[in-house]
């Protein structure tokens, strides 16, 4: 009874500092009101309105806060009504340094959108300081959107550990690049920062072998003080028995991502029927190559237009062999054409096949779709 | 009749492995039964491709069912009959044996079986995927894959393609993509299940190979052990079970090594024309076979002749006919392949070619550094690795564990000076070369790493653990 009453005022009064750094929002809200100075340069101010700020210039502009960010800011959202995609550039200035001294990057605003929440995961990027003197933004010529409100986000210890165990458990997806290395478990310390896990190149992310290392470095401390302080042994086999532990609650998490990998195939390529199969990341690149395997099966040549930039026509020079794919930019007799992910190929009003509105080929049909912008085309001669 | 075309294909050649091993042991078998089938398979797999190559180049036999089956009917006749003709049981002759037992803690056991059973079901999963999937990797597409299907088509060694006149894969040899031609020949088709299917024989061979080369000297756990540690490797398991020849390459290697670790620890002549023989077919397996770890292995196959006969391990007269054999395998099993690429204009370093201008090359020692301790490629293999050389150095300096720690040491470190120093250092920077050149050496590191291991848990010499087999000499 006497060790309740102490523990439990105990545990009520440790809760104050809790929830006192629970996660804190802090906004800059454009709605009718400005609500803090800014500094506009090359451009036309902005304009206030009830929903916004409505930011429409010809010229490429700077917009810059006189005021240093709200908190501490590990995430910053932006709610915007966007007319067309933008990609402008978010500048700060950290603590230190010399007014007038910025960095910068790119930040893409999509569009068309209405009332659309940006999420920004600064801290993932290394230069950011929570607490910034200035931000501020580079707009180009063209731009048109209204800016609704800047929220500025943190969350406190409790919920950056959480997110860090759901970061460590975020996997990554097969790529090209798995087969010359793995990046691993890796640690977020907000929502955002999670969600975004692996969607770049290299991800943001803090890896977690850090903290294996950190609890093996503890260990073989605690480990050491203790045979120099009790002179008793074994110390060595409890701190290889420690390590066989971390390297198995490694081995279930890659474990469990190589088999995310598998159950991805699995579902979503051999389960599927031909055409709506997706296959790694090449989408439904071999949905083409099968539908077009018995057109181009007797030919020599065949014309094949794939996404460029992309290896597509290398891996279709594999699977297509002996039919060699060629690319043809001025008016061809091939008999087979084969379009992957190309919306500016298609067939005109002459039953020809013509890349950006230029006829190549000769008079002809679909004989096979996959979908809006991937399709089999053979000329007259050759349609069965 | 593609699982026709895998095991009649693999078969045949798995049998012209086992009859060639069988010979180079007729005085006195070394290898256990299921070991000599595994390691038959992959050295009769390059063997019997380097010995059709040979009569297509020289006879102009083609890449046909016809040609294949001539080619290795004769060679498996010509084998068998001189087994059935040479080997002879030595009386007294005592198969190798494994290891005694030692007592392990039942959680132990079940631990490390349980932990064998989850990469054990992982393995299986991805070995359907293999044979059911497309073909994924670049130099899959681009290479292996591709040089088979064109060999398969043409039916003949074609170095150029119709799009590329002299295309950098040429360069390469041609055993993987042979593998996949001949398998595709008994089949009658190209099929991708059946092609890609060769590569998880592969990788389930050098876990077999790590566990029976432990069982010689440790007990049956830590044995598995040393396979699990090889297959719990993230990157080791996605190229494992992926289709290129970095594994391929990896067991070749470890075969030459290991097979003269075990003629330095038993100063059997069995081993060492193992070895020999195995050294003879690794200029054929990748590239960097030829250009970085044949002239390593060569060496330290010399050293490990050196060895023995200034410890009076063997006689001169041993030494000598095992030079001979050397001399003999580099003279048929090397030189035709070098000299075939030096007559055809090909290059000797990877595909994209090797820029020798020496110049410190930034940001290489931070790539190296993510990539080794980092990233999720080797999990905490090489911390436990270096610290185990810092712990039991002088094991790892002395015959016969200083074979394992110089075939680490002078392929890993000769490549990092040259990702320093040259404009190799994009294969370090963009993380490709780099961590493949792990991937050849990393059997061989988990090899040395259990045997430290062990010594460091019971505080004594793996060494001590010799038992009657070992004492055998030539």
């Amino acid at each position: 009874m006497r060790f309740s009453k102490t523990l439990v005022p105990t545990f009520v009064l440790l809760l104050v500092p809790i929830t006192a750094l629970a996660l804190t929002q802090s906004t800059w809200d454009f709605r009718g009101q400005v609500p803090v100075p800014w500094d506009v340069s090359g451009m036309d101010s902005p304009q206030l309105t009830p929903e916004g700020l409505h930011i429409a210039t010809m010229q490429k502009g700077t917009f810059i806060s006189q005021a240093p960010v709200p908190q501490s800011t590990q995430v910053m959202t932006l709610t915007v009504t966007n007319a067309r995609p933008t990609e402008v550039v978010f500048l700060w200035r950290s603590r230190g340094e010399p007014v007038g001294t910025f960095v910068q990057m790119p930040l893409l605003i999509p569009g068309p959108v209405q009332n659309f929440r940006a999420h920004v995961s600064l801290e993932s990027i290394p230069p950011w300081d929570p607490k910034s003197e200035q931000i501020g933004f580079v707009f180009p010529p063209g731009t048109d959107l209204l800016l609704h409100d800047i929220q500025f986000a943190r969350w406190n210890v409790f919920e950056k550990v959480a997110e860090a165990w759901n970061g460590f458990w975020t996997f990554d997806k097969m790529t090209p690049y798995t087969i010359n290395f793995l990046w691993g478990p890796l640690l977020t310390f907000n929502p955002i920062a999670t969600q975004e896990l692996f969607t770049t190149l290299p991800p943001k992310g803090r890896s977690a072998n850090w903290f294996f290392y950190g609890v093996l470095v503890v260990a073989a401390a605690a480990l050491i003080a203790h045979r120099v302080i009790t002179k008793k042994r074994g110390h060595v086999m409890i701190f290889l028995l420690i390590f066989a532990g971390t390297w198995i609650v490694y081995e279930v998490r890659m474990g469990m991502e190589l088999f995310s990998y598998a159950k991805t195939d699995y579902q979503e390529h051999l389960m599927k029927p031909v055409g709506n199969r997706t296959f790694r990341s090449y989408g439904n690149f071999s949905d083409i190559v099968d539908l077009s395997a018995p057109y181009i099966k007797d030919e020599k040549e065949f014309a094949f237009f794939g996404p460029q930039g992309q290896p597509f026509k290398a891996h279709m020079r594999y699977f297509g062999y002996p039919a060699v794919p060629v690319e043809p930019e001025e008016a061809s007799d091939l008999n087979v054409w084969v379009v992957f992910a190309r919306p500016d190929v298609a067939v005109d009003s002459d039953g020809r096949l013509s890349v950006g509105g230029n006829p190549l080929s000769n008079p002809g049909g679909i004989v096979s779709r996959l979908d809006e912008t991937s399709f089999i085309f053979v000329t007259k001669s050759t349609e069965p | 009749m593609s699982v026709i075309a895998f095991v009649v294909g693999i078969g045949i050649v798995t049998l012209i492995g086992w009859l060639v091993l069988d010979l180079l042991q007729t005085r006195q078998r070394v290898l256990f039964t299921t070991e000599q089938w595994v390691m038959g398979f992959v050295l009769g797999s390059t063997f019997s491709m380097l010995c059709v190559f040979l009569t297509h180049i020289t006879l102009g036999v083609e890449l046909t069912f016809l040609g294949f089956v001539g080619v290795l009917g004769v060679l498996g006749v010509v084998l068998g009959m001189l087994r059935f003709f040479l080997k002879k049981p030595s009386p007294g002759f005592a198969p190798p044996s494994a290891a005694p037992g030692e007592s392990i803690k039942t959680w132990m056991k079940v631990v490390l079986g349980a932990t064998c059973a989850w990469i054990g079901v992982r393995i299986l999963a991805f070995a359907g995927l293999l044979v059911t999937m497309p073909s994924f990797f670049d130099d899959t597409l681009d290479n292996w894959n591709l040089r088979g299907k064109i060999f398969f088509v043409d039916q003949k060694l074609t170095l150029s393609f119709p799009w590329e006149a002299n295309p950098g894969v040429s360069s390469y040899p041609p055993s993987v993509p042979m593998m996949k031609t001949w398998l595709s020949t008994i089949a009658g088709e190209w099929n991708e299940g059946l092609i890609n299917s060769i590569h998880i024989l592969w990788f389930i061979a050098v876990l077999v190979l790590v566990y029976f080369a432990l069982r010689r000297m440790l007990p049956q756990a830590w044995s598995l052990l040393g396979s699990a540690m090889l297959a719990s490797l993230p990157l080791v398991f996605v190229q494992g079970v992926g289709t290129y020849a970095e594994m391929y390459l990896s067991v070749h290697l470890f075969i030459v090594i290991t097979s003269l670790f075990f003629a330095a620890r038993t100063a059997s002549a069995s081993w060492l024309r193992i070895g020999i023989f195995a050294l003879a077919l690794v200029p054929f397996t990748k590239n960097e076979g030829w250009a970085l770890y044949f002239p390593v292995l060569l060496f330290l196959t010399c050293l490990t002749i050196w060895w023995l006969w200034k410890k009076s391990h063997v006689t001169s007269k041993t030494a000598m006919a095992i030079g001979l054999m050397m001399i003999v395998c580099l003279v048929f099993l090397v030189a035709p392949w070098i000299g075939f690429k030096v007559m055809n204009g090909l290059a000797f370093g990877n595909a994209k070619g090797i820029d020798f201008a020496f110049a410190w090359q930034p940001n290489v020692i931070m790539a190296v550094f993510v990539n080794t301790f980092l990233e999720a490629n080797w999990v905490f293999l090489f911390p436990l690795f270096f610290g185990l050389l810092v712990a039991r150095f002088k094991s790892a300096i002395k015959f016969p564990l200083l074979l394992l720690t110089l075939f680490f040491a002078i392929p890993y470190f000769g490549q990092l000076f040259a990702y320093m120093t040259t404009g190799l250092s994009q294969e370090a920077i963009y993380q490709t070369g780099y961590a493949r050149g792990i991937i050849h050496l990393v059997p061989g590191i988990v090899m040395l790493t259990v045997l430290l291991l062990h010594e460091l848990v019971y505080s004594r010499p793996w060494q001590s653990m010799q038992h009657s087999s070992d004492t055998n000499r030539t």
